[in-house]
């Protein structure tokens, strides 16, 4: 193992290298910053350039794409409240409002800061666990993938700051709209109503895109002003962005807590970076002592939130380097990447390809320190952004939400499904229905529905087998905890409270 | 009934309408195919008719729009962003800004309509003087065309009109609906 990180640091010192980790890392944050994009657009465009090129090069630039996305994601979501991947929806609920009082160079501190600590922790976790990867792997079957989902979707009804009614209803119908096209269990179409633009089912740019980016794009220039409701001295600077970054570590459990999430929700295939953003989140605001602050513009929030949707990296670089399952798309398009550059994924890279494997976690380490520095030396001058006038960024915004919206499938009615997903975003914001909900119903929908059939076929139609398996149990114990957290952590606050008077503390 | 809540019963007659065909459309499967649609949608269409009442009772609808979560009650309510939109009549012409652009585009492809939307909200929304608008339009307009067509070498809708410019203006295939 030690010749083979040998080997993938002499490849990471040479010109080329280095040059594939900078330009990865560039494309990474600004396809991530912009909604819409993300790294799977980017990775998908690079991919056939990179063919001839040496195979550690290759990946030196895959790394710095996927390892800075989400990092470039949160530039957006905290200055304009547009994420600008599916897991930096929450930093917005307290990154935006620090912006908004004048404090983006802090918020996109304590982001940076907090992804690379992330990203640190889950590759260290990642080295670790490479020899024993395959028992954690194998311990998850569909059963756990199921109710793993279902944690999912509870968490983010949790995490959402609106009506929990509406929270659920909106969930639903996004899992409902999940269901529409070609269905991956049955081979069958269902809810398409003989169209072809459905067969596929709804994307999920457009919609996202809509929900997020052109509802919120309503909302602030219908309102005018700037983004930004600059406090009284408070101007966004690099002095503010350094601030941040130190902050990160006033929150070491946080910023724990959410690391480990991160790493262990990433090495779970299909489950993602959005899954653990939410859980980071809601499981920092469950079991804080202050669960009003969160929402508001609490540097916490953004420390959980980000340091798991990067921590997700190193976790999901686990199934796919050791079993070829890829985690998510972007690791669909990375196992490609292996492929056309003459590796075969899974076990053969590990045997044979030990340094290929080490110059990707290497080179996502490279990448997102490059970005940490980046975002901290230029967040004060990226906060600036939230003081342009909204009439004049809105057009912009607009424009570049539809490019997006367009580029990932070159069609045309993607454009006017944004747009009406745009409208009825608007609507469920005026009606108090949490958007978040509908749209991580509508990811996870897929992954839920696959799930609970093949846990059925493997147990021949017995319910049972969702309530029997060990793992299963401590997911449902979970489950249990969140539902139940609202109601029991006060009476747990009254009552450590009543003994500490009792005791005379 | 107020606009807001004129918005509240659009909108949740609007959600019902989406989960309820799904649900009814699903009935026309086998089992395999119509057990999860069912299992989420029944109690989906189940909530929202509880919040559809609700719009008409207001003692239902307060239950309804109390069901906060617990201590995390803390800043959200119906239209909960309420507070940071602007009048009706801004919301609506932002709207239409946004409706026209994608109609536009849609017709007249990206080379057309993309700098003919920033001209005119720069002028007449953002009230730039015509100079200040044109050469916004243009440091925008050639920043996405440099962005999208040479650095990300993605091909742009040319629109649907009949073809003017190869490649360019016009001639775009509509992909079936």
């Amino acid at each position: 193992m030690f010749e083979a990180i040998q080997i993938a640091l002499g490849q990471l010192g040479q010109p080329t290298a280095i040059a594939a980790i900078i330009g990865g890392t560039l494309i990474g944050v600004v396809f991530g910053a912009i909604p819409g994009l993300g790294s799977v657009v980017a990775m998908a465009i690079i991919l056939p350039f990179t063919f001839g090129w040496e195979p550690a090069t290759a990946m030196f630039l895959f790394a710095g794409i996927f390892g800075t996305a989400s990092t470039g994601g949160a530039i957006p979501a905290i200055l304009l409240n547009t994420p600008g991947t599916i897991a930096n929806v929450c930093t917005t609920f307290d990154g935006y409002p620090m912006s908004r009082r004048g404090e983006g160079g802090r918020a996109l501190g304590l982001a940076a800061m907090s992804s690379g600590v992330g990203t640190l922790f889950s590759l260290l976790v990642l080295a670790a666990l490479l020899p024993v990867a395959k028992l954690l792997i194998l311990a998850f079957g569909a059963t756990e993938f199921f109710w793993l989902v279902i944690l999912g979707l509870i968490a983010v009804t949790m995490a959402s700051r609106d009506n929990l009614i509406k929270g659920l209803a909106a969930g639903g119908v996004g899992v409902l709209l999940a269901l529409i096209g070609l269905s991956p269990v049955f081979g069958d179409v269902r809810f398409t109503l003989d169209s072809e633009f459905l067969y596929d089912g709804l994307p999920i740019v457009p919609l996202v895109v809509g929900f997020f980016a052109l509802s919120e794009l309503i909302v602030y220039t219908s309102r005018g002003g700037t983004v930004a409701q600059l406090g009284e001295g408070a101007k966004p600077g690099f002095r503010q962005t350094l601030r941040g970054a130190w902050e990160v570590f006033e929150y070491k459990r946080i910023l724990l807590r959410g690391s480990i999430i991160g790493t262990v929700i990433g090495a779970v295939p299909g489950v993602g970076g959005a899954v653990a953003n939410f859980l980071a989140y809601t499981t920092a605001k469950q079991t804080s002592k202050t669960p009003e602050l969160f929402g508001t513009g609490y540097a916490g929030g953004i420390v959980a939130s980000e340091s798991a949707n990067d921590a997700k990296d190193g976790g999901i670089l686990l199934p796919t380097l050791t079993f070829a399952i890829p985690g998510n798309v972007e690791m669909v398009i990375l196992m490609g990447a292996f492929v056309l550059h003459g590796i075969t994924p899974g076990r053969t890279l590990l045997v044979q390809h030990l340094d290929i494997v080490w110059a990707i976690i290497l080179g996502v380490v490279a990448a997102q320190l490059l970005t940490t520095v980046a975002v901290v030396g230029g967040g004060g001058a990226l906060a600036k952004l939230s003081m342009v006038p909204v009439r004049i960024l809105a057009p912009v915004v607009a424009v570049v939400s539809f490019l997006g919206v367009y580029a990932v499938r070159s069609n045309p009615w993607d454009i006017l499904l944004a747009v009406i997903a745009g409208l009825v975003g608007y609507m469920m914001r005026r009606a108090g229905f949490p958007l978040i909900t509908f749209v991580i119903g509508f990811v996870l929908g897929g992954t839920a529905e696959r799930s609970f059939v093949q846990a059925l076929q493997s147990s021949e139609g017995s319910y049972a087998i969702f309530f029997s398996r060990p793992i299963s149990i401590l997911i449902i114990l979970g489950i249990l905890f969140f539902v139940g957290s609202p109601a029991i952590m006060p009476w747990l606050r009254r009552l450590n409270a009543k003994r500490r008077a009792a005791r005379g503390l | 009934m107020s606009a807001l809540q004129r918005v509240n019963f659009v909108t949740i007659l609007l959600l019902l309408l989406i989960a309820g065909t799904l649900v009814l459309a699903s009935l026309v499967y086998d089992f395999r195919q119509r057990i999860v649609p069912l299992i989420i949608g029944i109690p989906t269409v189940l909530l929202l008719v509880f919040l559809l009442l609700g719009t008409f009772f207001p003692r239902l609808g307060r239950i309804a729009e109390g069901a906060m979560l617990g201590d995390m009650s803390d800043t959200e309510s119906v239209g909960g962003d309420a507070g940071r939109d602007g009048n009706w009549l801004r919301i609506i012409i932002i709207a239409g800004w946004l409706v026209a652009l994608s109609a536009g585009l849609f017709v007249f492809g990206f080379f057309l309509a993309i700098p003919v939307f920033l001209l005119l909200f720069f002028k007449f929304e953002s009230k730039l003087t015509l100079f200040k608008a044109a050469a916004s339009t243009a440091a925008t307009a050639l920043v996405m065309y440099l962005m999208f067509l040479y650095f990300l070498n993605i091909e742009i809708w040319p629109g649907m009109i009949p073809e003017i410019i190869d490649e360019y203006l016009g001639g775009g295939r509509i992909p079936e609906l």
